[in-house]
């Protein structure tokens, strides 16, 4: 299914009743992905997004996104580890239930002896901030992506270099778009309507 | 295809993508005067070395051990950057590593000016003076603690690190000559050899020279105490020599912003690896509480030296830490070369605490031939790193990775 376009052919992946998701486009090379990405970024145009197999150097400063706070939230991971550690050696061994061993002090002049396993914590903390924390801010889980509609897409995600345009975008124009991607030399631009819903 | 053909059409493929710097010489313009006042602060140094030596031989014994321990390990970790960048073949690292090969070749300076300390070794290495005859715990360990035994060892390390680091800088020229692929690979078995037994000989090293201080204290993991200790130092002298190159002019086509970046993480990573080795071996021995071994910290935590012990502890670990933790100010240049200043000073006074309380047990007592012996081997190690800076390219220009490690990102 497909329609004619300012003479451009335009395909249209997903069911065509449903409303238009975004306008995706392939690029032959991670370089030509990361001047579309900046000049669309010049251009105005916000709510798009890239899909690579593989981290691409530069997409990241050219899409202008801003810095993740993710570093932030293993800070907050790490620090609450370190009181956690610190309060369930201290508080038993120093308050409820004091255990002198060869006549070490309890207290915190014994702190060394407290280190390994606030160390330990605050890794293992801190590491499953980072990880549950990229999951969750990457938006998953998440059952299905209308992106998938395409079929392109589906079949090549894990080798091509793609763009997708939101819809919602204010700056959404199919002409001037299909125009712009065209010349930024994007290949197999795409309408991606949403899937047609099972229970129709 | 061999490694050495793949390895030189990936750089043919690369340079032809990129245009790549030309080879920058060092013009002696930029220090002038300053090269004759070095080389006269070098030569009174080592006359009042030798004066006050002659009259407090004891004293100069542990002064010039503690400087000469200190640009040690700066120049055995130079070493250890040249070998780690060969062995895993990195990119990022080309634009720094002739300067690591220059600081590393003033190993046979270094040996050279540690041979003083042929004449005061029974000061040092107290068990020297000793009979195992009449002392059983020397006899104990006489089999590998004995004179003709540390000498002979003590040659096989300055000659392992020296030869290593003449051979690796060897290729590396050659290559700037005739742009060869084989002279990297050459280096590449250097590395290979010396990864193992150079970590044996260094682990070795410190055992000898630096544990032996008190020949009946043992920790097994003084060598990666050292090593650590090392590795940083040498980063920060690589940083602070990069920064002075660039802003005279010079290293600014390969050495950018990024690598500011990996300067930084590096550096807040083998912080926290010196903390780590130095914590462990601190936790252990303490929780242990064995005699012999908390010998070690009964002493330097005791009297004034704990003050030390406690500046070490923040200064040494904690500033760092804090300080590099942050990604922005770790694009600059300037904030780097800051931190990688302060943790050096920290590394001299970690040599400092290792070595002068053995000979002051009373407590902290500053002498003027410590900052005499530093300052002696301190400048005429610059001076001929000096005299022999402008004799090859600031860089490898030839190497194959040189585009890569120009457009490298962090």
């Amino acid at each position: 299914m497909s329609i004619h376009f300012q003479g451009h052919h335009l395909p249209i992946a997903g069911s065509k009743e449903e409303p238009l998701y975004a306008l995706g486009a392939r690029f032959e090379t991670p370089e030509a992905l990361v001047q579309a990405a900046n000049r669309l970024r010049k251009e105005g145009v916000s709510l798009y997004e890239c899909f690579t197999p593989y981290p691409i150097h530069g997409l990241a400063e050219g899409m202008r996104l801003p810095k993740s706070i993710l570093s932030f939230l293993v800070l907050g991971g790490g620090v609450s580890a370190i009181l956690i550690a610190l309060s369930m050696q201290l508080i038993p061994s120093c308050i409820i239930y004091p255990l002198v061993v060869d006549g070490k002090p309890l207290d915190l002049l014994a702190l060394p002896q407290y280190i390994p396993i606030v160390v330990a914590l605050t890794l293992m903390i801190g590491a499953i901030t980072a990880v549950t924390g990229m999951i969750l801010l990457g938006g998953m889980p998440q059952w299905n992506n209308p992106m998938f509609a395409w079929d392109l897409f589906a079949k090549d995600a894990s080798r091509g270099f793609f763009l997708a345009v939101e819809a919602r975008d204010r700056k959404f124009s199919v002409s001037a778009l299909t125009e712009l991607l065209h010349e930024l030399g994007a290949g197999d631009i795409t309408a991606i309507h949403q899937e047609a819903s099972e229970g129709k | 295809m061999s490694a050495e053909h793949k390895l030189l059409a990936s750089s043919q493929a690369r340079s032809a993508s990129g245009i790549l710097p030309s080879a920058e010489t060092f013009d002696y313009k930029h220090v002038g005067g300053r090269f004759v006042g070095l080389c006269v602060t070098a030569l009174v140094t080592l006359l009042f070395s030798l004066i006050l030596g002659l009259a407090n031989p004891h004293q100069f014994a542990f002064s010039w051990m503690f400087a000469g321990c200190f640009f040690f390990t700066i120049l055995i970790g130079s070493l250890f950057w040249i070998i780690v960048h060969h062995a895993v073949d990195a990119a990022w690292s080309v634009g720094i590593r002739r300067q690591l090969e220059n600081i590393s070749c003033l190993l046979p300076l270094l040996t050279l000016l540690l041979v003083p300390l042929l004449f005061v070794a029974s000061d040092l290495w107290t068990w020297m003076a000793l009979s195992p005859s009449t002392n059983h715990e020397l006899a104990e360990k006489s089999a590998y603690l004995n004179v003709n035994f540390f000498w002979v060892r003590t040659v096989f390390y300055f000659l392992l690190f020296g030869v290593g680091a003449l051979l690796l800088r060897r290729n590396s020229l050659a290559q700037d000559k005739d742009g060869k692929a084989i002279h990297t690979i050459r280096n590449r078995r250097v590395a290979y050899f010396l990864v193992p037994v150079g970590a044996i000989a260094l682990t070795f090293w410190s055992i000898d020279w630096i544990m032996g201080l008190n020949w009946k204290w043992n920790s097994t993991i003084w060598g990666l105490y050292i090593f650590a200790g090392s590795v940083l130092s040498a980063l920060c002298v690589i940083i602070l020599l990069s920064n002075s190159l660039r802003s005279a002019g010079y290293l600014k086509s390969v050495l950018t912003t990024q690598h500011n970046f990996a300067f930084g993480k590096l550096l807040l990573g083998f912080t926290l690896f010196w903390s780590w080795i130095a914590f462990v071996q601190y936790m252990l021995i303490w929780y242990a509480n064995i005699p012999e071994e908390s010998v070690y910290y009964v002493l330097r935590s005791s009297a004034s030296w704990n003050v030390l012990g406690i500046i070490l502890v923040v200064g040494h670990f904690l500033v760092p830490f804090v300080l590099l933790l942050f990604r922005a100010p770790k694009a600059s240049a300037g904030f780097l070369g800051l931190v990688a200043g302060w943790i050096l000073c920290m590394h001299l006074l970690d040599v400092y605490t290792m070595i002068l309380p053995i000979l002051h047990p009373e407590g902290f007592r500053p002498a003027v031939l410590d900052v005499v012996a530093l300052l002696a081997i301190g400048c005429t190690l610059s001076a001929f790193f000096l005299k022999h800076l402008g004799d090859s390219p600031l860089w490898p220009s030839r190497d194959p990775r040189l585009a890569e490690a120009v457009n490298y990102i962090d």
